[in-house]
C-alpha cells in the first residue's frame, strides 16, 4: 500500500481543471434547470460529473491537436487555453441548438429526494469514493497498462508530445495515455501507479451520469431506484469496477461508448428531442474512437442499432441527426489519429484480423461458457440475461426498443470478432472476452432494470 | 401482472443485490501483483547492462495465454531501450535473424530456470556473450 499526498493534490488540481472545462462547455442534462433543478445535490452531482467527463476529453482533444501542429502539449497553460476554446465553442454549439435550461417559475422550489433515494445517491458516493481510494493505495496491476498505456503515457510526457514508445500496439488512438501524461505534468513526475487514479476519476463521473440517465428513464415512483442500480451496474460489471484501478483503457471506452449509447436513446425516445443531447452524441462518440482500436467500430455498430430501429419504426430518416452526431465526429477523430499515424511513420495495424472462421463458433460458445461462469466473471451477466427474460415483452415496445437492439448488435459484432480474430478464437476469448463484453455490458443492465420497472415490477 | 413474473422479477433483483454485496469485497480485497513481480530485483542490473539507445530480446517462455507479465513489465521498466519478443518455439537461427533486421543487440533472461537445459539461452554460443547478475538471471550480449 502506498499514499502520497502529492498525488491526492494532483488529481484534484487535474480535476477541478476538468470541471471548469465542462462548465464552460455549457453541458448539462436536458430538462434539468440551473435555477430549480440544480440546487439539489443529486441533480448537481450528476450534472459535475458530466461536466468533468466532458471536460477530460477537451484536455485531451487540445493535447492532440497541439502535438498534431508539432507544438506539444507540455506548456500547461496553452493546452488549457485551447481548451477553453473548445469549451467555449461547445457552449455556442448548445446556445444555438436551444435553451440552456427549462422555462421555470423563478420561485419554484427545488424538487424534495424521498429520504430512500437520498439513501440511494449517498450508497453510490460511498462506492464511487472507495473505488477511488483503493485506486490511490493499489498498485498498477494491469498488464496492459505496462506494455501499451502507461509506456506511451511516460514516453508522452517525457517527450512533451506524442512520441513513438515503441508500445506493444502503437497505432492505437491515444486518448488515454494523453490524460496519464497530462496527469504527469502536473504532478511534476512519472509513476505508473498514480496515473491509473485518473480513471477513478471518470469511472466516478460515469456513474453519477449513468444514475441519472436512469432516474430520467423510471417513473417518478420508481426514481429512487435508479443511483442503486448504477451502483449495481458498476459493482456487477467486474472489468468495469477492477477499471476503477488499473490503466487498462477499458474504463474511459466502456464510459464514453454507454454515455453515446444513452444520450443517442435519450434523444430518440423524446421523438428526436432535445438537440443537445446530440451534442452528448458528438463528444463521447468522437472520445470512444480515441480511446481505444474498437471505439469507433462501436460507435458504428451503434449506428447500425438506429438503422435498425429506423427500419423497425419505417422512421429511417427521424434517425439521420442522430447518425450524423455520430458518424461526423467519430470519422474526424478517426481521419484525425490516422493522419497523424502517416506523417509520423507509425504503421497502420489489423493485428487482431485474421481470416473468417465460422467454423469456431461452437469452441467460442463454450469459451465463453467457460469464462462466464464464475460469480466473479459472469454475475452481471446472469443478472442481465434474467432481467430480459423476465422482461422480454417490454424490450420490442418503441421505448425500450432501440437500447434493446443496441445490446443485441453490440454482442453480435463481439462474437464475429472473436471469430476473425487473428489469435485462435477460444484463445482470444479466455484472453479478452470479460474486457469486451464490458464495454456494453452496463446498456444490458440497464435495459434489464428498465424493462422490469415498465413490466411493473420495480 | 401474473405471480410467477412477480416473483421471477424480485429473484433478479434479490441476486442482482447479492452479486453486488459479494463484489463489494472487491474494494478491501488484497491488491493484485503487478506483472512480473519476480524479475524486479534484477531491474537495476538490466538497466546498467544494456545502453538506453539499444535494443533487446525477450523471449517467452511459455505458450500465448500461459505468460507471466514479465515482458510487459520488462517492456515498461526497460523504456525508452527498444523492445521486441518471441516464443520458445522459434528457433536460434531464425530469432538470430530477427535480431540482426531489427538491429537488437541483447537478449534478457530474467529467469533462465524457465528454458530447457538445452535451448540456446542457457548454453554457450559463439555469437552471445553472458553478462551475469548470477547463475539464473543474465544478458546476453550479441557480440557476432
Amino acid at each position: 500500500m502506498r499514499f502520497d499526498p502529492l498525488d491526492l493534490g494532483a488529481l484534484v488540481l487535474v480535476g477541478a481543471e476538468w470541471l471548469a472545462l465542462g462548465w464552460l462547455s455549457g453541458l448539462g442534462f436536458p430538462g434539468l434547470s440551473p435555477q430549480r433543478d440544480l440546487a439539489s445535490w443529486p441533480a448537481s452531482a450528476a450534472t459535475w460529473g458530466l461536466r468533468l467527463l466532458v471536460g477530460g476529453f477537451l484536455v485531451g482533444l487540445a493535447q492532440l491537436s497541439l502535438a498534431l501542429v508539432g507544438i506539444g502539449f507540455g506548456f500547461v497553460p496553452g493546452v488549457l487555453l485551447l481548451a477553453g476554446t473548445e469549451a467555449l465553442a461547445v457552449r455556442l454549439g448548445v446556445r444555438a441548438i436551444g435553451p440552456v435550461s427549462c422555462p421555470v417559475e423563478k420561485d419554484a422550489a427545488p424538487p424534495r429526494y424521498a429520504a430512500p433515494e437520498q439513501l440511494g445517491w449517498a450508497v453510490l458516493l460511498v462506492v464511487l469514493a472507495a473505488a477511488l481510494v483503493r485506486s490511490l493505495l493499489v498498485p498498477e496491476s494491469g498488464w496492459d497498462a505496462y506494455s501499451h498505456w502507461g509506456l506511451r503515457a511516460q514516453a508522452f510526457a517525457e517527450a512533451g508530445t506524442i512520441v513513438n514508445a515503441q508500445s506493444e500496439h502503437e497505432y492505437y488512438p491515444p486518448l488515454v495515455p494523453l490524460l496519464e501524461a497530462w496527469l504527469y505534468l502536473h504532478r511534476g513526475q512519472i509513476s505508473i501507479d498514480f496515473a491509473k487514479t485518473l480513471w477513478a476519476l471518470v469511472g466516478g463521473g460515469f456513474g453519477l451520469c449513468l444514475a441519472w440517465h436512469v432516474r430520467m428513464s423510471l417513473r417518478p415512483a420508481a426514481a429512487w431506484l435508479a443511483p442503486l442500480v448504477a451502483a449495481g451496474v458498476i459493482l456487477v460489471t467486474p472489468q468495469l469496477l477492477d477499471g476503477f484501478w488499473t490503466g487498462q483503457a477499458d474504463l474511459a471506452l466502456t464510459t464514453y461508448l454507454c454515455l453515446a449509447t444513452l444520450a443517442v436513446w435519450q434523444w430518440h425516445r423524446q421523438h428526436a428531442g432535445d438537440g443537445r443531447w446530440l451534442v452528448q452524441v458528438v463528444i463521447f462518440g468522437a472520445a470512444a474512437a480515441l480511446t481505444k482500436f474498437e471505439g469507433a467500430p462501436r460507435i458504428a455498430l451503434l449506428a447500425v442499432a438506429l438503422i435498425v430501429e429506423g427500419v423497425i419504426a419505417r422512421a429511417i430518416w427521424r434517425q439521420v441527426p442522430a447518425l450524423l452526431s455520430l458518424f461526423v465526429p467519430t470519422a474526424a477523430a478517426w481521419f484525425l489519429w490516422t493522419a497523424f499515424q502517416l506523417a509520423r511513420g507509425i504503421p497502420a495495424n489489423a493485428e487482431h484480423l485474421g481470416g473468417f472462421q465460422p467454423l469456431a463458433i461452437g469452441g467460442v460458445l463454450l469459451a465463453l461458457v467457460g469464462v462466464f461462469a464464475g460469480v466473479r466473471t459472469g454475475g452481471g451477466l446472469a443478472v442481465a440475461v434474467s432481467a430480459w427474460i423476465v422482461s422480454a415483452r417490454t424490450l420490442a415496445q418503441p421505448a425500450l426498443r432501440l437500447l434493446a437492439i443496441v445490446v443485441v448488435v453490440q454482442a453480435v459484432g463481439t462474437l464475429v470478432a472473436f471469430l476473425v480474430s487473428s489469435t485462435a478464437p477460444e484463445i482470444e476469448v479466455q484472453t479478452s472476452a470479460t474486457r469486451l463484453v464490458e464495454q456494453f455490458l452496463p446498456i444490458a443492465l440497464i435495459v434489464g432494470a428498465l424493462g422490469l420497472a415498465r413490466t411493473g415490477h420495480l | 401482472m401474473s405471480l410467477w413474473r412477480r416473483r421471477a422479477a424480485l429473484g433478479v433483483l434479490g441476486i442482482w443485490g447479492l452479486v453486488s454485496l459479494a463484489r463489494l469485497s472487491r474494494l478491501i480485497d488484497a491488491p493484485d501483483p503487478p506483472p512480473g513481480a519476480d524479475l524486479v530485483s534484477a531491474l537495476d542490473f538490466f538497466r546498467a547492462s544494456i545502453p538506453a539507445s539499444a535494443g533487446y530480446l525477450y523471449v517467452e517462455p511459455g505458450a500465448f495465454g500461459t505468460d507471466t507479465g514479465a515482458g510487459q513489465r520488462l517492456r515498461y521498466e526497460l523504456h525508452p531501450r527498444t523492445y521486441d519478443d518471441v516464443r520458445t518455439a522459434v528457433d536460434e537461427a531464425a530469432v538470430r535473424q530477427l535480431m540482426r533486421t531489427e538491429g537488437l543487440g541483447f537478449v534478457v533472461v530474467p529467469d533462465a530456470s524457465q528454458y530447457s537445459d538445452q535451448s540456446w539461452l542457457r548454453q554457450p554460443r559463439d555469437w552471445l556473450r553472458r553478462i551475469e547478475l548470477d547463475a539464473n538471471r543474465y544478458v546476453l550480449a550479441v557480440v557476432a
